[in-house]
């Protein structure tokens, strides 16, 4: 047992080596790096990076089928075991049968739930997000009292004030125009760049074989 | 794509390469000392009152997928939900796990399943707490989810990592109402300025990246960490220096 497990390991680790390094050989390496170039050109290796990426479109496209089974799954999980709130999943699943009923026998008829009732309320969710925000603002002098969270409330107050479109507070414009170009535009740049260089080596993990997600 | 940025990409992938490959080596033969990270030293609290209370922790990775630009955010936050599952195992309710792209269903049931399978427990483990809801405009939908779920399957507390925007605001305040500790981050920027005033703890940036070298024993991990801090430094240098020639050449 332990065998194979290791053998499967090996392989897979072997596949996604491969993969990765046939897929940024192939994207990465144009026409004028002389010798790779050739190299590159010569194995074929950008045709090969071109299938791969059709290959994983597709599977990603079937995952598709798999959401909707996990979906129905769960929903029919709780109604059989009869957890609180199982009407919702009663809801759920006759929506979506109705839904599909209705596409197949007039195809237009299958957008009108869609467009009278989803992008109905999520516009009204969409709506309650300001409040929840404001709500975040007003707590987190309660729940967090620090110095960072006193000039975070204090730098909204300045952004939300100088959005105002009147002369009293010309002041307040300017200073919030400085916030958001000078110190919000470089602490967003250095968020980026840590994000970016994390990648990068998270990156570099999975192309030499140390990522954990496939050698178990 | 020119010559130059072809280069520059294949110098900084081997050097990235590179170093990845010695620090690890380094990390194999001694322990680094890593600053301390408030929300990766709650994990254990947080798991230890979804063991007592039976109530599972719920887990999402958002709107991150495995064929864009957050597929190694993807992993990053599989792995964090991995060092929790795994810990949770010993307890009667597992973790569940959300997220409102496919592509990352079967990646999260491997994840959770690893996770028990590692402790011996895949007897606990359940293919529908792995949970895709559809995400629908800006994601709403998902976030209507997950904030009806919190009571629904009386969730103990959330760990948000993985790709959020603005309506990470709607679920951290159903959390937020149902008094349930949460630890969030987002690789977007309104994501992760919200997670950093809603959350109780929450991760900043590339801080998602580290969970293994902060939860487990794995060398590889904590030379992950050490090379990202390198290459930071790098980056700085680099910024430095440009920033003086600039000036020089100004002057």
């Amino acid at each position: 047992m332990r065998r194979s497990t290791n053998f499967w390991s090996i392989l897979s680790v072997a596949i996604t080596i491969s993969a990765g390094i046939i897929t940024v050989l192939g994207l990465l390496v144009g026409d004028q790096l002389g010798l790779l170039s050739t190299l590159v050109t010569g194995l074929g290796i950008r045709t090969q990076a071109t299938i791969l990426l059709r290959i994983a479109a597709i599977t990603i496209a079937l995952t598709l089928f798999i959401g909707i089974l996990n979906l129905l799954a769960v929903h029919v999980e709780r109604i059989v075991t009869r957890r609180s709130n199982a009407f919702y999943s009663v809801a759920l699943i006759l929506s979506f049968f109705l839904v599909i009923g209705m596409y197949v026998v007039q195809r237009a008829s299958g957008f009108v739930i869609l467009q009278n009732l989803q992008i109905s309320i999520e516009s009204a969710l969409a709506a309650l997000l300001l409040f929840a925000l404001v709500y975040g603002a007003a707590t987190i002098t309660r729940r967090r009292r620090s110095l960072t969270s006193i000039w975070f409330v204090g730098v909204v107050l300045i952004v939300l004030i100088g959005a105002i479109p009147l002369g009293e507070f010309a002041v307040v414009t300017q200073v919030r125009d400085w916030l958001l170009t000078v110190p919000v535009n470089a602490g967003a740049r250095g968020i980026l760049l840590g994000i970016a260089l994390a990648t990068l080596v998270a990156g570099v993990r999975v192309l030499i074989g140390l990522e954990r997600s496939y050698r178990e | 794509m020119d010559a130059t940025t072809q280069v520059l990409g294949l110098l900084v992938i081997v050097l990235a390469l590179s170093v990845t490959m010695i620090t690890t080596q380094i990390a194999r033969r001694r322990r680094a000392l890593l600053r301390p990270i408030p929300a990766y030293q709650m994990i254990p609290e947080f798991v230890g009152f979804a063991i007592e209370s039976n109530r599972p922790l719920q887990l999402s990775f958002g709107s991150a997928e495995l064929t864009g630009p957050s597929t190694l955010l993807s992993l990053a936050s599989a792995e964090l939900f991995y060092q929790i599952a795994q810990r949770n195992a010993v307890g009667d309710v597992a973790p569940l796990i959300t997220m409102s792209n496919t592509s990352l269903l079967p990646f999260g049931q491997d994840t959770l399943r690893r996770a028990y399978q590692s402790r011996g427990r895949i007897d606990r483990f359940r293919n529908t707490n792995v949970r895709w809801y559809p995400a629908g405009a800006r994601s709403l939908t998902y976030a209507a989810a997950i904030a009806s779920i919190m009571g629904d399957d009386r969730v103990s507390a959330n760990v948000f990592a993985g790709r959020f925007g603005p309506e990470l605001a709607l679920m951290m305040e159903a959390g937020l109402r149902r008094d349930l500790p949460s630890i969030a981050v987002s690789d977007q920027l309104e994501g992760q300025a919200i997670a950093f005033v809603f959350a109780d703890y929450p991760l900043i940036g590339e801080e998602i990246f580290q969970a293994g070298a902060y939860l487990s024993d794995s060398a590889s991990q904590m030379g992950q960490t050490i090379t990202i801090d390198l290459l930071r430094w790098v980056l700085i240098a680099a910024l430095l220096i440009l920033m003086g020639l600039s000036l020089l050449n100004g002057v």
